[in-house]
């Protein structure tokens, strides 16, 4: 390595030897003690007692003192220690005295030698003891190194050896060719070789074959002395597999500047790597989402209480489009006010470490410029920091306005479809008893003129009277006819239905004036004088509003008296007439008709009896009929949503009212 | 023997008369025309008490149960068999004219045969 090492303490070594250059010794010129005396290493001579006899500058200089020649034992120094430099060793057991003690020669213990100014240096002490011809000792010379400055860099050097063995990372150096000449513990586990594998040999072993023109890459880079940094690529471990790895690596220069080789540090990142991927693909997601989903997103920080707001988000709440942030209360003043209870209280609740509840709630907002009330789905998320106070709420926006509109809107066909689904089976439900009664009703009186027939044909086969057939024929063919009036009634009523029909304007006048056309014969021969007022217009299906007059007109022909009178009249009674006369819906206008004659009439008491089908007031020689006219007018009056009611006392006529709604709406 | 006819159909009159003629049993039978008609004949002269009455059931005006009940509420008709004369066959109308009064049922066919039967039995049945 090429490092120079200029101590503090050296200089001042050379500073004091030339301060002290050679010169006359104390005692005397040419003499072994001025050799002595001009050597750079501590020497001191001690006599067997101990005492010090002699001592050189160097050692002077050494102990930063001069001791007294004959009084101080053993040794200069102030004070020594051991390595520990916390351990005193007393000087009657240093080195030296040991040496002069015992005679022994210890070598190479290093000491610490604290100057009074309390410098320290590091020594090792070369005593050696003089012997008399007998083996006594009779003194010793010590010799002592100054080896601070290389203790100094062995320090350093064994520091840095500990820093490369304890790295993760792998810590290798290579020559300028690429000849691996270490490799530490994070080497071996990172790619799998031991040291003793990889020491001498080339670093392409640890290269993917494909990437060796990447090492050339690199000693080309190293040899024009240039670093590279964290320069992501692959690496192969010992058993196959692949890794990514992360690597600087770095010239080594030796003293002279030249560069010699390189070192290599190498961070396995292939989780950080995969993490790092699937984070990109998290966040590609999220973009997406974000994007694809119309979210607005921002970020609420609790400490200043402003929150940012992504052009969305700020499109949503009807803000200006720039970056700064806008402050809590400024949004929370967009709140519609009877939700803004209920958003504290969520943030309140998002705010508690312990709730567990993220931030979500529904709520409107006024927008800032059209001042628009919009609903908002929002939801987000709080980051605690680690005292538990949040730090941070992270969320989403959404206009939900059109959602809520249609899921109300939803809403509302459901009950309407409901609503009409339980009218329609009501309406299927009394249709459906009209049906069976009137199917009970229908078949009864029809077994009537059959019954009959059966019972003449009985007489005529019992009876050898040929005139019994001449009177029963004409009884049968008359049964027969009954029959296929019935059977037309029963048709007909069955007929008068809604459902196809249509309802158009009808002017009355005009279809009185057609029916009475129908009827003329008839009117003709009871001499009925009929008068009518204005019956103005009705919305109805023409048909049907044309055979009710029909119906009523002929009953009321038929019942009538030697002197027949017959008025029929409309009006539109207020709410107040109608409510005492009929069950009819407050919320509709109706047009009152009135058709009265002069005729037989009938106790009121049967007055609903006589709207019912084939009920009869009278027998079928009496007043002919089959009974139908009135109930088809009660079937039809029911299918424009009207009403009909009879009023009559017996010899003085009779007067039906019929109401008909003046609007028909649809169903 | 003195029969009451109530029964609003002319025909009906009619075939009973030839079922009683076919059943050689000689009757003055009286008509009504329905339950108003035939009260209106017995309250007018108490001393008028038939052999039997016959009541249809569907008349216009007053029906048959609701003459049935008001003649058995006379007193001097106490023993008079009054026979449901009528075309139901609902056994609901024969056990609720007998709850009311009937002394017995008989359901008007198209068989005249059978009619004649029917009627013979009930005759013979009440001692008629």
């Amino acid at each position: 390595m090429g490092q120079d090492f200029i101590s503090k303490e050296e200089k001042d070594a050379d500073v004091f030897r030339e301060r002290t250059a050679i010169r006359p010794s104390l005692y005397g010129e040419n003499s072994t003690q001025s050799l002595i005396d001009n050597l750079e290493v501590a020497v001191y001579t001690c006599d067997a007692r101990g005492y010090i006899t002699m001592y050189n500058n160097a050692a002077a200089c050494l102990w930063g003192r001069r001791p007294e020649i004959g009084r101080d034992l053993w040794c200069g120094s102030w004070k020594i220690y051991e390595l520990d430099g916390i351990t005193e060793i007393s000087l009657d057991t240093c080195p030296m005295a040991l040496t002069l003690k015992e005679g022994e020669v210890i070598a190479g213990r290093e000491i610490v030698i604290e100057k009074p100014d309390g410098e320290r240096r590091v020594v090792i002490p070369y005593p050696r003891p003089f012997l008399d011809k007998e083996g006594k000792i009779t003194g010793a010379i010590n010799l002592l190194v100054d080896v601070s400055s290389y203790k100094r860099i062995e320090q350093r050097e064994a520091q840095l050896a500990a820093i490369v063995d304890s790295s993760d990372d792998a810590i290798v150096s290579k020559t300028l060719d690429g000849i691996v000449t270490s490799w530490n513990p994070g080497a071996e586990k990172i790619f799998g070789y031991s040291a003793a594998e990889m020491i001498g040999q080339p670093i392409f072993k640890i290269i993917p074959a494909e990437r060796w023109d990447e090492e050339y890459y690199i000693q080309g880079q190293l040899r024009s002395g240039n670093k590279i940094d964290h320069y992501e690529t692959r690496r192969v471990r010992k058993d196959g597999q692949i890794i990514e790895v992360s690597l600087t690596i770095s010239p080594i220069r030796d003293k002279n500047g030249t560069i010699v080789g390189a070192s290599k540090i190498a961070r396995d990142i292939t989780k950080q790597r995969a993490v790092t991927q699937a984070l990109q693909e998290s966040e590609e997601r999220l973009r997406l989402a974000v994007e694809t989903g119309n979210l607005g997103t921002w970020a609420l920080d609790i400490g200043t209480m402003t929150v940012v707001c992504s052009t969305r988000c700020r499109a949503a709440l009807g803000i200006d489009s720039t970056d700064e942030p806008v402050t809590l209360d400024e949004l929370m003043a967009q709140v519609y006010p009877a939700d803004v209870v209920r958003v504290r209280q969520a943030l309140s609740e998002a705010s508690d470490p312990d709730s567990n509840k993220g931030y979500e709630i529904e709520h409107r907002i006024m927008r800032r410029d059209d001042q628009t009330i919009r609903w908002l789905r929002v939801k987000a998320k709080m980051y605690f920091g680690e005292d538990g106070s949040p730090q941070k709420l992270l969320g989403t926006m959404l206009d939900i306005t059109e959602e809520k509109a249609s899921q109300e809107r939803l809403e509302r066909t459901v009950i309407e479809r409901t609503e009409e689904l339980q009218k329609t089976n009501e309406r299927l439900q009394k249709s459906n008893h009209d049906l069976e009664q009137f199917a009970y009703i229908a078949s009864h009186d029809l077994q009537e003129p059959l019954r009959k027939i059966q019972t003449y044909i009985g007489i005529i086969e019992e009876s050898s009277d040929r005139d019994t057939s001449s009177i029963y024929f004409p009884k049968i063919v008359k049964s027969t006819t009954r029959m296929a009036r019935l059977i037309k009634d029963v048709l007909d009523y069955s007929r008068v239905g809604k459902d196809g029909s249509k309802f158009t304007d009808i002017d009355l006048n005009v279809l009185l004036n057609v029916v009475m056309a129908d009827y003329d014969h008839l009117i003709h021969e009871k001499n009925a004088v009929i008068k009518s007022s204005d019956l103005h217009h009705v919305i109805g299906i023409e048909s049907q509003i044309r055979q009710l007059f029909a119906n009523l007109l002929s009953n009321a022909l038929k019942f009538c008296g030697p002197v027949c009178r017959i008025t029929i009249s409309s009006d539109y009674p207020d709410p107040e007439e109608r409510n005492r006369h009929a069950p009819l819906d407050p919320n509709r206008s109706y047009l009152r008709l009135v058709f009265s004659d002069n005729g037989i009439g009938f106790e009121q008491q049967y007055a609903e009896k006589i709207f019912m089908i084939f009920q009869r007031l009278h027998s079928a020689t009496e007043y002919a009929g089959t009974g139908i006219g009135l109930a088809l007018c009660k079937k039809i009056v029911e299918n424009h949503h009207g009403y009909i009611t009879a009023d009559s006392q017996p010899g003085h006529g009779a007067t039906f009212t019929v109401w008909l709604p003046t609007v028909q709406q649809a169903g | 023997m003195n029969y009451l006819f109530v029964d609003d159909d002319i025909d009906d009159q009619e075939i009973f008369a030839l079922a009683l003629k076919g059943l050689d049993l000689p009757a003055n039978v009286i008509t009504a025309s329905d339950g108003t008609e035939a009260l209106e004949l017995v309250k007018r002269d108490e001393s008028f008490v038939p052999d039997c009455i016959f009541l249809d059931l569907n008349m216009p005006r007053m029906g048959g149960k609701e003459c049935l009940v008001e003649m058995r509420k006379l007193p001097w008709l106490k023993g008079v068999p009054i026979v449901i004369y009528s075309t139901s066959m609902q056994q609901s109308d024969k056990i609720e004219t007998q709850k009311l009064g009937a002394t017995d049922f008989i359901t008007k066919e198209g068989d005249i045969r059978r009619l004649k039967q029917s009627l013979s039995s009930m005759f013979k049945r009440h001692n008629i």
